[in-house]
């Protein structure tokens, strides 16, 4: 047999297939369950489709058939990382329909619930953002110092994760001298943990590399996609309803509202590190302007809103989350809706995503920091 | 005085050294089963799937963080993959939506398996049951080792369920019986 | 439409109107309601009530649109061309009572299963089964 003879082929432009690629319900950094539908060309991405829905367990049906208090755990469920400001807009809500008046002191309370709640919220982001690039050490360091926050909150509400703390009419009981003691320890050591942080995670040249100059999309398509939250504020836009619409007792305290200037991914994750301290500062005036007085407003036993309507948004560590509660005068909501912050936010999944590379998107999933329990409700 | 059998059996159950002792004998040799130590193999490593459904899924990752440690009994190995897991922990409220590919996922995972039900959605529907879209308890259609009560189960409850759920796998082994 | 608009934060508007209504509000910068956050619709017996939440960044302006829908004939020209946020928000919508935003890019349902519910869960007429009572275990 003659011997083969190589001849050299030509250079001949390929063409390239899209590829569709599953990124199931299943999966390490979906953050829960979500599907995202990834076509690439190559290991870019050409078009991403999130589809919700695997997590959809009828709360808004649940609600026509639970009497106003008897919700509020539901609201714990919703986005079950920051619970405290899920309770809260619910109830303020029920709050504006009845025309309760809360006491100063549940006020306060309320304050630094919530905030503490941001901050054990945004120190999970910050740890499972440090996960999903790789980086499982972040994890652990942010995991530890968010459990002196959920025992903060289990001295004063009983669990670590969903409290039904915040009532209608006011909060679940008083805190103690020992909670506040603990407070004011935890706010001494902050601090030090958020520069543990810094030196470990942010500082870090290979995490800012992954994250600095990704997904970078124009605030106007932002704004049209109905986006709110840090994702907001990190292209420039000072949207916080905190200063915006102040609920509460929120426009009697001076604090900041970190905002962007590109929009990409890493300022997206920055937001959230400057609004810790942003926080811990809200909680510190809160402190130091606590009164005495009830933690309960005097409620009738049976709540029973007049007819009508009535809208109600919080500001929570994802962004605008809105109750809207419809009330036919019986003790049950004839229709109650919820605005759901990642809702939207995911909505805006394909317009980050296009163009990036596949080992992004799970950068892009982590900044936006979906709750699914809040999707999908 | 004579030390009876009994005492003497006694005394060895209570003292985990002279049990090894006795176990070793003289030439420190142990005679069991393959069975058997497959068992304490696999129930001092479950390899756990990373299958978080809902909020339960946050306290599996607490126990699985720096305070409650789930690596100090060899579980905290959590695999993304379903064929290299062993264990499916499902931690959180199961749709219906969502039951196909958690019962593939089920299948998908190797022999010998188990499965814990963490939380109340997971255990009978929990605080959804009524809900048009939500399975009334996972073991409507998967095979359930260890129930898991709370909402959500601390993760010391958690670790308990697990550590159960080692006793169930190292006894059916001694017994001889279905994992 | 303008001044009883502004008093009342209100507007209503009919299924025939409803789009050009939205482009005015959003085009007029007398108005400038920039986005869209939310869609929904309350079952009100005989009507659908699509409610609609406007919000203008530029002035800090809320408005809500409510558009009447008849039962039996749910249809209504789909935003999503104007506010992307309709893409979501109308998808919700339609898995949950069942009405059709003609129009929309991407009308496959978002929260439902891929074949649907095969019922609209949060219409009046549609009554959840009370607790489950089947037995647990295999």
């Amino acid at each position: 047999m003659a011997p083969m003879k190589l001849e050299p082929i030509g250079v001949t432009p390929s063409g390239t297939e899209r590829y569709c690629l599953n990124l199931g319900p299943q999966h390490p950094s979906t953050h829960g369950v979500l599907r995202v539908m990834l076509e690439l060309d190559g290991e870019t991405v050409v078009q991403a489709t999130p589809m919700l829905g695997y997590l959809h367990r009828g709360i808004e049906k649940l609600a026509e058939a639970r009497t106003y208090p008897q919700f509020i755990p539901y609201t714990d469920r919703l986005d079950y990382v920051s619970s405290m400001c899920n309770n809260l807009a619910y109830c303020q809500s029920v709050e504006k329909l009845v025309g309760v008046e809360v006491p100063e002191r549940a006020e306060y309370i309320r304050v630094m619930m919530a905030e503490l709640n941001r901050i054990a919220s945004h120190m999970l982001f910050i740890g499972a953002t440090a996960l999903d690039l790789g980086g499982m050490t972040g994890m652990m360091y942010t995991f530890r110092d968010r459990e002196y926050i959920l025992d903060l909150f289990n001295l004063a509400s009983g669990s670590r994760l969903t409290y039904s703390y915040v009532r209608i009419g006011g909060v679940m009981n008083d805190i103690s001298v020992e909670f506040i003691d603990l407070l004011r320890k935890f706010l001494a050591e902050l601090p030090g943990m958020m520069t543990e942080y810094d030196n470990l995670i942010n500082g870090n040249e290979i995490f800012q590399a992954r994250l600095k100059g990704v997904a970078v999309v124009p605030v106007e398509r932002l704004v049209s996609l109905g986006v709110t939250g840090p994702v907001l504020r990190a292209a420039g836009l000072k949207d916080d309803l905190r200063i915006k619409k102040p609920y509460g007792i929120y426009n009697r305290f001076q604090f900041e509202i970190p905002t962007g200037t590109v929009g990409d991914n890493w300022e997206r994750y920055m937001m959230r590190v400057l609004e810790i301290k942003e926080s811990a500062n809200i909680i510190a005036q809160a402190l130091e302007g606590l009164p005495e007085g009830p933690v309960m407003a005097k409620i009738p036993k049976v709540i029973k809103p007049p007819v009508g309507e009535v809208y109600h948004a919080n500001e929570t560590p994802r962004g605008e989350l809105g109750f809207y509660i419809v009330s036919d005068g019986t003790t049950k909501p004839y229709r109650l809706h919820i605005r759901r912050p990642t809702f939207y936010n995911l909505g805006s999944i394909d317009a980050l995503c296009r163009g990036v590379k596949i080992a992004d998107v799970a950068a892009v999933l982590a900044v936006l920091d979906p709750c699914m329990g809040e999707a999908d409700a | 005085m004579e030390v009876t059998t009994a005492e003497k059996q006694l005394l060895a159950a209570q003292d985990p050294q002279s049990r090894l002792s006795e176990l070793l004998g003289p030439d420190n040799v142990i005679v069991t089963s393959v069975e058997q130590v497959l068992a304490w193999a696999q129930g001092h490593s479950f390899w756990p799937l990373t299958s978080g459904l809902a909020c339960c899924a946050l306290e599996m990752m607490a126990c699985g963080a720096g305070r409650y440690d789930l690596a100090r009994f060899g579980y905290e190995v959590f695999r993304p993959s379903p064929r290299h897991a062993d264990l499916l922990i499902v931690a959180g409220t199961l749709t219906w939506k969502m039951a196909p590919p958690l019962v593939r996922l089920y299948e998908q995972m190797p022999e010998s398996k188990w499965v814990i039900a963490m939380g109340s959605c997971a255990i009978g529907g929990g605080p959804f049951v009524d809900s048009y879209s939500v399975v009334p308890g996972v073991d409507q259609l998967l095979p359930v080792d260890v129930y898991i009560p709370g909402c959500p189960p601390r993760p010391e409850a958690l670790m308990h369920g697990m550590l159960t759920l080692k006793e169930k796998v190292m006894a059916a082994k001694r017994r001889g019986g279905k994992k | 439409m303008n001044e009883e608009m502004m008093a009342t934060g209100e507007l209503v508007s009919t299924p025939a109107t409803i789009k050009q209504d939205m482009r005015e509000l959003r085009d007029n910068p007398a108005y400038g309601f920039d986005r869209l956050l939310d869609v929904t619709a309350v079952d009100r017996g005989e009507t659908f009530e699509i409610v609609y939440r406007l919000n203008s960044l530029k002035t800090g302006r809320d408005l809500v649109v409510k558009v009447a829908l008849p039962i039996a004939s749910p249809n209504l020209p789909s935003l999503a061309d104007l506010w992307e946020s309709a893409l979501f928000g109308e998808r919700e919508v339609q898995d949950m009572f069942g009405i059709v935003f003609e129009g929309h890019p991407d009308p496959r349902p978002l929260l439902a299963p891929e074949d649907g519910f095969g019922f609209f869960p949060l219409r009046k007429s549609y009554v959840l089964p009370g607790r489950s009572g089947q037995p647990s275990g295999r």
